[in-house]
């Protein structure tokens, strides 16, 4: 690359491309976040849209220092909301409507793990599996997020992994 | 299996699973207007560069992407209160301030249009809707959400329920043919009761008006806010009485209501009630209805206004005139009863309606 070049490259940065790396590097835990809500794939979708909307709105005049814990945190109040909203909305129905799911991975195993992961576990200890294990949270910022004491948190993550292995013996 | 392998496969899974839903996302964000000024991440050196480089560039430069944007966002927030939208009383409304901003976006997937509800303001009688919807391949030039005339219908959901609300006069629209993208104030009775709570809205179905008639375009677009108190405007009416004739016809003018949104005369008259025949009820043009609408003009990209070169209704507070609402001129209401919408008054003590040369003082 010549130097004109890579000057060019320099001075046309577009905020959008930025943000669309943010998108691409953070969109699997957003949505794994709120999948692990919603257990819908779709509602799931809704979320990740209404997520990076209020990211981008909320950058307009706010310093993000730690995207990540910023979009999980947002993803987990919003999910919640939703699932709050769809439960009212669809009084005499049961969770059912929640389960619109269809996996996607050609790989047996995964779609195994992953079913396991969705009917097995309850909402609290599949969010923390994923703050955990997918997004690389630590514990502690784990129990901040979800208003619980380190220890409960640390205890459910146990259970939660051992539901999973005793699920897929 | 192992504890790695699980979260690997799990891993694995969900990677499968997540949408790509970036091109949805990033006309939302077109809507939205101004880019995102300042995200601060632990990056790698050349991403930060990257970062200072492009907030320099926005910060230095304003002639760049982003101003023009916002250029264009800003003509379509304004674009309610300017000479193409025929309501005088709601572009008053606006210009004092009044309404809550919605800003939601809706992506009606099946029909590529990208939906912007802007914001909600409303009396006691009347709510107003304003939304903005464009697409990149659907052509929209035809498209109206036609609550008066359409297949077009406004619902409130309640509980298990869908009510369909009734129109308020036709609205108005604005197609602007350069960005295929149109603008509606949709026009229906009041949700002010709702002040306080979460309102559920969904328009369903778009009209297209086409060369053949009416075709209906099957489509639900969801709208959910919590209703404030900066969407609700108060009513003060005014009992009046005064009688006087025109045309050989006697009228009384019985009342006059003051909102931000509007003002009604109410008037009753001699020719005002329905016309039977064969033991059939058909309302008629009165004739003060027909003096009104005497001075009303058409313009293709204005909608209807008001020509005061020619002899018409109007009414004037405190020597300015307020312009007649032709929109709502055939709403609905008791056949016994006509009522003359004119945009809000400043001074509401000071009011003369004007019947062609006739000057009734309205207080």
């Amino acid at each position: 690359m010549t130097q004109t070049s890579l000057h060019q490259l320099k001075t046309s940065v577009d905020p959008r491309d930025e943000f669309k790396q943010l998108y691409i590097e953070h969109k699997k835990h957003v949505f794994a976040m709120a999948l692990s809500i919603l257990r819908d794939f779709e509602l799931a979708e809704d979320v990740l849209q209404e997520v990076y909307i209020k990211l981008y709105r909320h950058t307009k005049d706010n310093q993000v220092t730690n995207v990540r814990a910023w979009l999980i945190r947002v993803t987990r109040n919003t999910a919640l909301d939703l699932y709050r909203k769809k439960k009212r909305e669809l009084t005499g129905f049961d969770d059912q409507y929640f389960e619109r799911l269809e996996y996607l991975s050609e790989e047996p195993v995964d779609k195994i793990v992953l079913s396991k992961y969705l009917a097995l576990l309850d909402s609290g200890e599949r969010q923390i599996v994923i703050m955990k294990d997918i997004s690389g949270l630590k514990h502690k910022e784990i129990a901040k997020i979800m208003e619980m004491p380190l220890g409960t948190v640390l205890w459910k993550y146990q259970m939660a992994l051992k539901k999973l292995k005793k699920g897929l013996e | 299996m192992e504890h790695e392998k699980i979260i690997k496969h799990l891993d694995h899974a969900l990677e499968k699973q997540v949408p790509d839903v970036w091109d949805e996302l990033n006309k939302k964000i077109d809507l939205l207007g101004d880019e995102p000024m300042t995200i601060k991440e632990k990056k790698s050196s050349s991403r930060r560069f990257l970062f200072t480089a492009a907030a320099c560039l926005l910060v230095a430069s304003s002639l760049t992407f982003s101003p023009v944007r916002a250029a264009i966002q800003n003509v379509y927030d304004k674009i309610f209160s300017s000479e193409h939208i025929d309501d005088s009383g709601l572009k008053s409304a606006l210009i004092n301030g009044m309404g809550q901003e919605i800003n939601q976006i809706y992506y009606d997937k099946e029909h590529d249009i990208t939906v912007h509800f802007n914001s909600i303001l409303m009396d006691d009688k009347e709510a107003k809707l304003l939304v903005t919807y464009e697409s990149k391949k659907t052509d929209l030039k035809k498209y109206y959400l036609d609550l008066f005339e359409g297949f077009t219908s406004m619902n409130l959901v309640a509980g298990n329920e869908d009510k369909k609300l009734k129109n308020i006069g036709w609205g108005s629209r604005y197609y602007d043919e350069k960005a295929n993208k149109v603008a509606e104030a949709l026009s229906f009775e009041s949700i002010s009761t709702f002040q306080g709570d979460e309102v559920h809205l969904k328009v369903k179905d778009l009209t297209i008006h086409g060369k053949k008639g009416a075709k209906r375009v099957e489509t639900v677009w969801p709208l959910d806010f919590k209703l404030s108190k900066e969407a609700v405007g108060e009513r003060e009416t005014v009992d009046v009485n005064k009688e006087f004739s025109f045309k050989h016809e006697t009228y009384q003018v019985k009342r006059v209501e003051f909102s931000p949104l509007e003002t009604r005369v109410v008037v009753t008259g001699t020719d005002i009630k329905p016309h039977f025949e064969n033991g059939v009820a058909y309302d008629v043009f009165n004739k003060l209805q027909l003096q009104l609408l005497n001075a009303r003009k058409f313009d293709k990209g204005k909608g209807y206004t008001v020509d005061y070169n020619k002899s018409g209704v109007f009414l004037n507070s405190a020597g300015k005139m307020a312009d007649p609402i032709f929109s709502k001129a055939e709403a609905d209401g008791p056949r016994d009863q006509y009522v003359l919408y004119f945009a809000p008054v400043k001074d509401r003590q000071n009011c003369v309606l004007q019947v062609g040369d006739l000057k009734i003082n309205l207080r």
